[in-house]
């Protein structure tokens, strides 16, 4: 029995590794550090308790919480609606229309992971969703036409975490509700940030292609300006699902939940205009998407029940009272603060990590001077972050179902998507304006609250 | 001996029932010589829900909780009591309410093998919505957010639809118009900031929803008997300060949405009269499935 | 013998997969009529957001079998991909059984879990007032899905192994 929070979490978090390492399922590996947890941990129990009987029954009851979640059942429907479009050549109409578009542009199609991601991102409250979605669209039709595996794994994982940060967003409205500060302030304080993100993943692309000619396929092909319109026609079917769904939320149809349901069933109605869903490929779409769904989850309740446990150990309250004690200033405070996330991030979820830490960090960071309104866009970067940090990164889990790669070739193609979002964070702390300027703009929120904006 | 508990709190950090779960823990510390050790966990982050909170202190899967009685009325039937609608119009009466059900929840708790230790009300729920309500008239067809089946039936009787809806999509549900109003307290009204999309609060007090504190048997039977009684007075007087400062609450949220632009208003007399009949009918379809007992309490209360 | 069980457990976890795709449909279908009710019809279906969580429960808990015969559960191949022959069949059948192990308590213990809720009687507190074990069943009958999986693969292990000691 250990009853230092600190020791425990370093001989928990030891343990998992070990199991993770020696190839146990990561779901597997997360139920089992969580019982180990409870183990180790000095759990005080009158002697008429079974420990077995009290970590069983929390196991079963954090199994079914973790999956009775309404926010969470929009996932598989984003997946399937992912499915369906990529068997449809709908995804295929996608790039040939915007082939002409993109082709003076240095890393042409490249780019694609980064436009689609940041208007999907309009319409699901997750990453994971935006991820899965886009990327099945994407990720085969870049490598048939011969582009950069590395580069268009990279970018969707970069890219697809904007999902988080572009607005409408389950992490914001969690931070928002628990902080007491404005949710339609927060939705609207992410969109620069959301922005310069992008613009940072496209530059990136751009240098890297600079670089080294041969990560895009050599068609040079000059497009005139009919032909560019021409070709835009393609775009009508993905154009017409988007303005399904994303005008469904903003003129109060759907909520964003809903608005994956309406997605499915419009990716449905396009398949029946085109006439290309065959019986096989709508099969193979259900079992492939029941597949990276149920993938994804049983990892998302193993997740659920090690944070239980952590919360019961008391570990993040732990390590947020330590950084406490240490009495730094803001500066120094605000970067242990990020450091912590980033380790949280590794194991944990985003919304527990936010619900578990809060109470104790935003008082010390409000006191440190910082406004609840930037740190509020700071963690949603911190929790985007934990969505591609190994071994628990959700938005590397979807990116290895869909794409069949595994999990060593994505971490290498995500890493310098890493650091520019690590880099993101110092821009916010040297530029914390990026937050402030556009909810600060009374026209901005009055037109953003009418739901006209986007 | 030193004990270590665990306290599950649903609700944030800031929220009024774990400010007062805090509050407890405080004074059970204080009068218990440090002895008895209770961890509120905010935030709902030991990762429980709420309908499964009555079994989950049963099996002690976590020693204490607070939990919303309403929302456990599906275990145990007496539980929904303090969410049927308009049995009490002032904080005075829903005090009087609680103190005449008191005996039977604690009764309920037992049965559940757990202790019942204090509960405290929710500021009332009044109806906010974009426009003026001045009868069931204006609500007409109107979306409503409600938190529970008594108001889904209850604003359906007035002619409204409710709309079950999580509380995390309610404020981009309001901004986009898919739902034109919600059936909450001034407190929560404050707290989701709603004069951003809203403009009207109806003070109907609706209902004075309970929360109650209840520790597992098991646990409280390991206590020694000054801990025990300890333990009790604490809850005495956290009962007391949190009876108190929810009806401060609601006057200080109230002037809070006010401020900032909220139009206030008491319903009309025909809105009363409209109001008691529907919710009537929602009083009457939860006596059939009630004890003698709570009938016989309830009586009293029914308009 | 083995070759013929393993077929049968492999056959199971198919049939999983396919109520999984029913529920996945149910879903698409409850929702998109929720909103069209709501939209056209100014009413609401009431239970739309409570079902089709509870759909997605069992989507999820019935599929995890099928997700587990297709390798569709990922693991860190870093250390164990570099494994051969004997050596990789034990670290197989170690981490096989210690996932069985695991599978085993939870189905144990998430029995228990729907047996009480439905011993005790507890409703959710909605209109439909469902009782809440209706909700929580697929997930035993996910887990006895996954645990005869699990046993599949470690005979497949075996027999596979043996075929090719041959
Ligand atoms: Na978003
Ligand atoms: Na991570």
């Amino acid at each position: 029995m250990i009853s230092d929070p600190l020791i425990l979490s370093i001989v928990l978090f030891g343990f998992m590794f070990l199991l993770l390492f020696a190839g146990l399922w990561i779901g597997f590996s997360l139920f089992a550090a969580g019982v180990f947890g409870m183990f180790i941990y000095d759990l005080n129990l009158p002697p008429v308790l079974s420990i077995w009987d009290k970590i069983g029954s929390l196991m079963a009851n954090s199994m079914y919480n973790s999956l009775n979640s309404w926010s969470l059942t929009a996932l598989p429907l984003f997946i399937f609606m992912g499915e369906i479009l990529f068997r449809t050549k709908i995804s295929t109409k996608l790039l040939n229309g915007l082939v002409p578009w993109l082709s003076s542009v240095p890393g042409k199609l490249l780019h694609i992971n980064v436009v689609a991601c940041s208007l999907f991102a309009a319409v699901s409250g997750s990453s994971a969703a935006t991820t899965a979605t886009v990327g099945k669209i994407t990720l085969e039709e870049l490598k048939k036409r011969g582009y950069d595996r590395q580069l268009a794994l990279g970018s969707l994982a970069g890219a697809g975490t904007l999902g988080f940060l572009i607005p409408p967003s389950l992490i914001m409205i969690i931070y928002g509700i628990l902080s007491d500060t404005s949710i339609g302030k927060l939705f609207i304080g992410g969109i620069i940030p959301g922005v310069i993100l992008a613009g940072m993943y496209s530059l990136f692309i751009i240098v890297r292609i600079l670089l080294n000619r041969n990560l895009v396929p050599q068609l040079k092909e000059k497009y005139t300006f009919t032909e560019k319109i021409k070709a835009s026609y393609e775009l009508i079917p993905v154009l017409f699902l988007i303005i399904i769904v994303l005008g469904g939320i903003y003129m109060g149809v759907t909520t964003p939940t809903e608005a994956a349901a309406i997605g499915v069933i419009g990716a449905f109605v396009l398949a029946a205009v085109f006439k290309n869903l065959s019986w096989e490929n709508f099969k193979s779409s259900l079992t492939n998407a029941v597949k990276t769904s149920c993938m994804i989850c049983f990892i998302i309740a193993g997740a659920g029940f090690l944070s239980q446990v952590v919360a019961f150990i008391g570990i993040a309250r732990a390590l947020s009272e330590f950084i406490v004690s240490l009495g730094l200033n803001a500066w120094m405070l605000i970067l242990i603060v990020g450091f912590m996330y980033f380790l949280l991030g590794m194991i944990l979820d985003g919304i527990s990590i936010v619900v578990m830490t809060l109470p104790i960090v935003l008082p010390i960071v409000l006191e440190a001077g910082y406004h609840p309104l930037w740190f509020g866009i700071f963690l949603v970067i911190m929790v985007e972050l934990s969505q591609i940090t190994p071994p628990v990164g959700f938005s590397l889990f979807v990116i290895e179902g869909i794409s069949g790669e595994n999990i060593t070739t994505i971490l290498k193609a995500t890493f310098p998507f890493f650091i520019i979002m690590a880099s993101m964070v110092l821009i916010l702390l040297l530029f914390p304006d990026v937050v402030f300027f556009l909810p600060s703009k009374k026209t901005v929120l009055f037109i953003f609250h009418c739901g006209v904006l986007l | 001996a030193d004990v270590k508990m665990n306290l599950n709190a649903i609700y944030g950090q800031n929220s009024f029932h774990t400010q007062g779960a805090m509050y407890f823990a405080d004074l059970v510390e204080e009068y218990t010589d440090g002895s008895v050790d209770i961890t509120v966990h905010p935030g709902g982050s030991l990762g429980f829900k709420g309908p499964e909170l009555l079994k989950a202190v049963k099996d002690a899967q976590v020693p204490m909780s607070d939990i919303l009685m309403g929302v456990v009325a599906g275990s145990e039937h007496v539980f929904g009591i303090s969410s049927l609608p308009r049995l009490a119009s002032s904080f005075d009466e829903a005090k009087e309410l609680y103190e005449d059900t008191k005996p039977l929840y604690k009764e309920a708790a037992a049965k559940w093998n757990q202790k019942f230790l204090y509960a405290a009300p929710w500021p009332p729920s009044g109806l906010v919505t974009k426009n003026k309500v001045e009868t069931a008239a204006d609500i007409k067809n109107a979306k409503i957010r409600t938190y529970d089946k008594n108001g889904a039936n209850f604003l359906r009787e007035l002619g409204a639809a409710g709309i079950s809806m999580p509380w995390g999509e309610v404020y981009s549900a309001l901004r986009t118009g898919l739902i034109d109003g919600v059936l909450t307290s001034a407190e929560s009204a404050k707290n989701g900031k709603f004069w951003e999309v809203l403009g009207h609060f109806n003070n109907i007090n609706y209902a004075f929803p309970l929360n109650m504190v209840t520790i597992n048997k098991d646990y409280w039977d390991s206590l020694s008997d000054e801990q025990q009684k300890a333990m009790l007075k604490a809850a005495a007087e956290t009962e007391k300060h949190q009876w108190e400062s929810s009806e401060a609450k609601t006057k200080e949220a109230l002037n809070v949405i006010e401020e900032n632009g909220i139009v206030i208003s008491q319903p009309s007399e025909k809105f009363a009269e409209q109001m008691d009949a529907a919710a009537k009918v929602i009083v009457n379809n939860y006596l059939e499935d009630a004890s003698s007992e709570t009938e016989k309490v309830l009586e009293k209360y029914i308009k | 013998m083995i070759g013929k069980l393993n077929g049968f457990i492999r056959k199971v976890s198919d049939f999983g997969a396919f109520l999984s795709s029913v529920f996945m449909i149910l879903i698409t279908l409850l929702i998109g009529l929720e909103v069209l009710l709501r939209s056209v019809f100014d009413t609401t279906t009431h239970i739309s957001t409570e079902y089709s969580t509870y759909f997605f429960i069992a989507l999820v808990s019935l599929g995890l079998a099928y997700t587990m015969k297709e390798n569709g559960h990922i693991r860190i191949t870093l250390l164990t991909g570099r494994l051969k022959g004997k050596a990789k069949m034990v670290q197989e059948i170690l981490t096989t059984v210690l996932a069985l192990i695991i599978s085993l308590f939870l189905l144990y213990f998430s029995v228990l879990m729907t047996y009480e809720t439905y011993s005790l009687g507890m409703q959710a507190d909605t209109v439909s007032e469902t009782p809440l074990y209706i909700s929580q069943l697929a997930i035993p009958v996910g887990v006895l899905l996954l645990t005869f999986q699990l046993i599949g693969r470690i005979l497949g292990i075996i027999y596979d192994f043996r075929s090719t000691d041959t």
